[in-house]
């Protein structure tokens, strides 16, 4: 009978400190006892770290802290595309929208935008009309060619890369204004028309690089 | 009775107005949210390397940076964290990502890897090949650092803007003012600069990439590719 009196309240304790450890486990305010004992044990994934109980291995590598969750401000596939085609008020939206579902938000806008630049748009070098040319536009990614030329367009690759050197404006001034005929553009400013195909500034004005890291040094 | 609400939208109205030509360029000052950022990329490029087994990665970020003091306290922000997106099935959903942030002095380098998740919110691959490279902050090109680490090389700091535009012109061309460009024109971008990050890395790392994506090159594999810049939450 004394004996169960020593008992119960080693009983009780044992229970509190169980009751304890699943709290402090379920908030993560301390670690199990093993992701401090310097042995790689349980289901750690490195040394005191990892698994289902320790703080993630690759949480703090070389003590430099990289945790966290990132959230989406921007981003960029050919070059001003939401500049020239998404209206003003809805960037911020095509900014945080993935590029898979720019097409349904977006392609009308850009339609839109393409027939207020450019009303007797009618088709342009590729054979697109409003509709198909704003399709591409929408699907906003920079294709980059695995092997060949990889350039926004050099006069015969079309679409395959971006280099720092193509003259991206002048293109994307080709498709909106130039016409179906590559080597009869529409207003090239001869015939009475403006010149509205190129801007007149055709390379950069400091040389790149021939190799990495390829783009100029700074002013 | 004009609130405080009301107030505060007519200035911002009036500053958009006042700011609009501006907002006409690369990706440059492109809309509200990012305009002027540490998060705002002006351009992206992808290009075969000189070594042409290799593709080159340039993210521009905080475009149109005058010469001198302005360039010189420009920072990356440790808080942004610029990532490259590859599709390699031509579904636009990212199979592998290239993640850089800044820490300290240096630009920090994961991947290629299979992201954690897909889409808007991102966390950092850290179990992924890890690369850092010194923040360039000379303005010569001896004085560029470059690291070098599994086949890839990295650069992070200030360049020239390789992008080249009569933005101006154009400008006043929307408006009305004008109606056509000049044969010669005027570089709005001359002499300006950006913060940049040029990752080049063994196309081999990026697998084979898909046929049938591009129509004007069918038969050509195609990595469709993309650059976002993150905030941390």
């Amino acid at each position: 009978m004394k004996k169960n009196l020593y008992i119960l309240p080693i009983l009780f304790s044992i229970l509190l400190f169980v009751q304890c450890t699943e709290e402090i486990t379920d908030n993560s305010i301390i670690p199990n006892a093993t992701c401090t004992d310097g042995i790689q044990n349980g289901d750690e994934t490195g040394l005191d770290c990892g698994g289902s109980n320790c703080a993630p291995c690759e949480d703090a590598i070389g003590g430099i802290d990289f945790s966290g969750t990132y959230m989406q401000e921007d981003q960029v596939g050919r070059p001003a595309v939401s500049i020239v085609y998404i209206t003003p008020g809805l960037r911020d939206a095509y900014n945080t929208t993935i590029p898979s579902e720019l097409t349904a938000n977006f392609q009308q806008d850009m339609q839109a935008n393409l027939l207020l630049h450019h009303p007797a748009y009618s088709t342009n070098i590729l054979g697109q009309d409003a509709t198909a040319f704003s399709t591409l536009l929408s699907k906003d990614v920079l294709w980059v060619g695995q092997s060949g030329i990889t350039t926004f367009y050099d006069g015969t690759n079309i679409l395959t890369g971006r280099r720092l050197q193509d003259d991206v404006m002048d293109f994307h001034l080709l498709l909106l204004y130039g016409g179906a005929d590559v080597n009869n553009p529409l207003n090239d400013g001869t015939n009475g028309q403006p010149l509205l195909i190129r801007d007149g500034v055709s390379e950069n004005d400091k040389p790149f690089l021939a190799n990495f890291p390829y783009l100029a040094s700074p002013f | 009775m004009m609130n405080k609400t009301k107030l505060t939208f007519a200035i911002a109205f009036l500053g958009m107005l006042i700011t609009a030509p501006f907002l006409l360029a690369g990706d440059h000052f492109d809309a509200p949210a990012v305009s002027g950022t540490s998060s705002d990329l002006s351009s992206f490029y992808a290009f075969e390397g000189a070594n042409t087994n290799n593709l080159v990665l340039v993210a521009n970020l905080q475009g149109l940076l005058p010469s001198g003091v302005p360039t010189q306290i420009a920072q990356f922000d440790e808080d942004v964290l610029v990532e490259f997106n590859i599709d390699t099935t031509g579904d636009l959903i990212e199979d592998l990502v290239i993640q850089a942030t800044k820490r300290g002095d240096s630009m920090y380098f994961f991947g290629p890897v299979v992201p954690i998740s897909t889409g808007l919110q991102s966390e950092i691959a850290t179990f992924a090949t890890q690369s850092k490279v010194a923040i360039s902050s000379g303005t010569t090109d001896a004085e560029a650092i470059v690291a070098t680490n599994n086949g890839m090389q990295f650069f992070a700091g200030a360049r020239d803007d390789a992008f080249f535009f009569d933005l101006n012109r154009f400008n006043a061309i929307v408006s009305g003012e004008v109606t056509g460009f000049n044969e010669v024109g005027e570089d709005t971008f001359a002499g300006t600069n950006t913060l940049s990050i040029v990752v080049e890395l063994p196309k081999s790392m990026l697998g084979t990439g898909a046929i049938g994506i591009n129509p004007n090159a069918p038969t050509t594999p195609i990595y469709s590719i993309w650059v976002e810049t993150k905030r941390k939450q």
